[in-house]
């Protein structure tokens, strides 16, 4: 419902490195071309990110695995405009990076659930509907589905101080969904959860994702969570980040408890973790 | 079978509300103990020992005074009140766009918050009689002056430092939805700085009646409470005297209290905890 509109520009195929091969819908809806990011001057410069290269396609949803330090955030950050990049550039459906964040094409989720706390709940799903301009009516009409969506519809008038962190993170998964951005970035937004509840919202972001096919890139520290989550994962290695592989999940869908069991699911969870473990000896 | 328990299905909203109004008298509660408190000590102390009226009258006597002379009291605090709300709001609101202001432009901001801390410091008594001089003596506006000029100085550093303690993850939040800036002040920026706005309200509450009084004593009106209490000493009438400083304190309390009142209406999330 929320992705695929036809003024976006289909981009020319076979950009420099690894056109990953995704079955998904085909086309990229963002590509990054040659992304590389140095923090400092000169001479005390950090390089976060070297030469990135992705292409992911409309309704995929993508994890960026690696370890920490190794530029993820700062891959999610460049790709949704908030830092610009040393070299490269990032498109997202023929536009810029910029050109998209003006058009509203990103919902952002980040570590922390980062909510208004003089905000109800439902306010703070509103908050980007308000800059939007849309109509009070409209606006809590579409705020209250939203808390529906994420099975909070009977917290819309609690403040998020009432509410639990994986509550307070779905508030902001509600809200980052609100106004149905083409591109979902996720910034390691169950970190902070303990792991029974992170399966738990694992699985009701893969029903949401699967609702409205809004294409994601999720960042991660936790291998089962990106294996069980993603179409598509990418693995990057210590500073200075690179592409280190990328790995296609070939689960089928629906995913659920079973799929945690599944044979195949172990698979790769052992690949992720051995390319991650030699990424460390590099 | 009587029962003051509510029962469990009651609406969350009462539930609320009685212990907001529980933790509302918890809160006054141990401070009117106290003042009972003191006062009792007070009387007691001054009988006990057999204190002259001259040094210490008792509250008992000074109670008596303030209701014999409650007209004039009356007429005394709102001389000298009125000029301690106009300077209050006056210079509140100052504060206020003068520091939005300057947290707009950095080099506003760098330039005005050491000067706001500095000027801060400077003690009222020196500018009222240089306001008395600018305005007519027996113009509100000459006591109201001295007051603005004693509230506008913390509400400028504060709400300086309150609109620019914004979170980074809220910064980048509205950056991330392309917001314009009037929205990242009106969502974003105000809200936060209201503990700050509200810190400096409660500062400049109790700093304007004291400058309102201060400045009473450099000429103005006669009614005003600062004159009556110079009048009252010089015709030994300490129990007078004692009689307007309670109404001064009450005047001062009441205006404390009404912006601890709006505060809690204003910024509700501070008692979630
Ligand atoms: N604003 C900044 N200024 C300077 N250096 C930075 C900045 N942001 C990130 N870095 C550096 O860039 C590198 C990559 O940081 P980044 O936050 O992207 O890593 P990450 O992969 O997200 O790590 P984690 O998994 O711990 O969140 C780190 O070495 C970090 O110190
Ligand atoms: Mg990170």
């Amino acid at each position: 419902m929320t992705t695929s509109e036809d003024q976006r520009a289909p981009l020319a195929d076979g950009g420099p490195s690894s056109p990953s091969a995704e079955p998904a819908d085909g086309r990229p809806l963002v590509s990054v071309r040659g992304v590389t990011k140095r923090f400092g001057a000169d001479t005390d410069a950090v390089t976060a990110l070297s030469d990135v290269s992705l292409d992911v396609p409309d309704g995929a949803f993508w994890s960026l695995i690696g370890p920490s330090g190794c530029g993820k955030s700062t891959l999610l950050r460049v790709m949704g405009d908030l830092i610009a990049p040393t070299e490269g550039s990032v498109t997202v459906g023929g536009r810029s990076a910029a050109e998209a964040r003006k058009a509203r094409d990103y919902g952002m989720v980040f570590q922390k659930p980062t909510l208004f706390n003089w905000r109800t709940v439902r306010r703070n799903v509103e908050l980007p509907l308000e800059v939007l301009g849309m109509p009070k009516e409209q606006r809590r009409e579409r705020a209250m589905a939203m808390l529906e969506l994420v099975e909070l519809g009977e917290f819309g008038n609690k403040r998020p101080a009432q509410l639990s962190g994986g509550m307070q993170q779905r508030v902001a998964i509600a809200r980052a969904l609100s106004f149905e951005p083409s591109l979902l970035l996720m910034d390691e937004p169950f970190g902070a959860l303990d792991e029974i509840t992170r399966e738990r919202m694992n699985d009701e972001l893969l029903r949401i994702w699967q609702r409205l096919k809004t294409t994601v890139v999720f960042v991660t520290h936790s291998i089962p969570e990106a294996v069980f989550l993603s179409s598509h994962i990418v693995v990057m290695s210590p500073r200075p980040g690179r592409v280190l592989r990328e790995i296609d999940v070939d689960l089928p869908h629906p995913r659920d408890e079973s799929t945690r069991e599944s044979a195949r699911y172990f698979e790769l969870v052992t690949e992720v973790r051995e390319t991650l473990r030699e990424a460390q000896q590099l | 079978m009587t029962t003051t328990t509510a029962p469990p299905a009651a609406p969350v909203a009462t539930i609320r509300r009685r212990s907001g109004a529980q933790s509302a008298f918890m809160r006054i509660g141990p401070a009117v103990a106290t003042a009972l408190l003191v006062l009792i000590a007070w009387e007691l102390v001054v009988r006990g020992f057999g204190i002259r009226p001259i040094f210490l009258p008792t509250p008992s006597a000074i109670a008596t005074t303030f209701v014999a002379e409650l007209p004039r009291l009356l007429l005394a605090v709102w001389t000298t009140g009125r000029a301690a709300l106009l300077g209050f709001v006056v210079g509140g609101v100052a504060g206020f766009v003068v520091g939005a202001l300057a947290a707009r432009w950095q080099w506003m901001r760098e330039g005005l918050l050491p000067m706001g801390v500095a000027f801060g410091a400077i003690p009222i008594v020196a500018t009222a009689p240089i306001f008395n001089l600018w305005f007519s003596s027996l113009s509100v506006w000459s006591n109201a002056s001295v007051v603005a000029l004693v509230v506008f100085f913390p509400m400028l550093v504060n709400t300086i430092t309150g609109l620019s303690s914004t979170d980074t993850a809220h910064d980048e939040l509205m950056e991330s939805l392309a917001a314009p800036r009037h929205m990242v002040f009106t969502k974003l920026m105000v809200p936060t700085s209201l503990p700050f706005v509200f810190g400096a309200l409660r500062v400049g509450a109790a700093l304007a009646v004291i400058a309102a009084v201060v400045a009473d004593f450099f000429g103005g009106f006669r009614s005003s409470a600062g004159f009556f209490i110079k009048t009252l000493m010089a015709t030994a009438d300490y129990t007078g005297a004692w009689a307007t400083v309670a109404a001064l304190c009450l005047f001062g309390l009441a205006l404390y209290g009404s912006v601890a009142l709006a505060e809690r209406t204003l910024t509700p999330w501070g008692d979630d905890g």
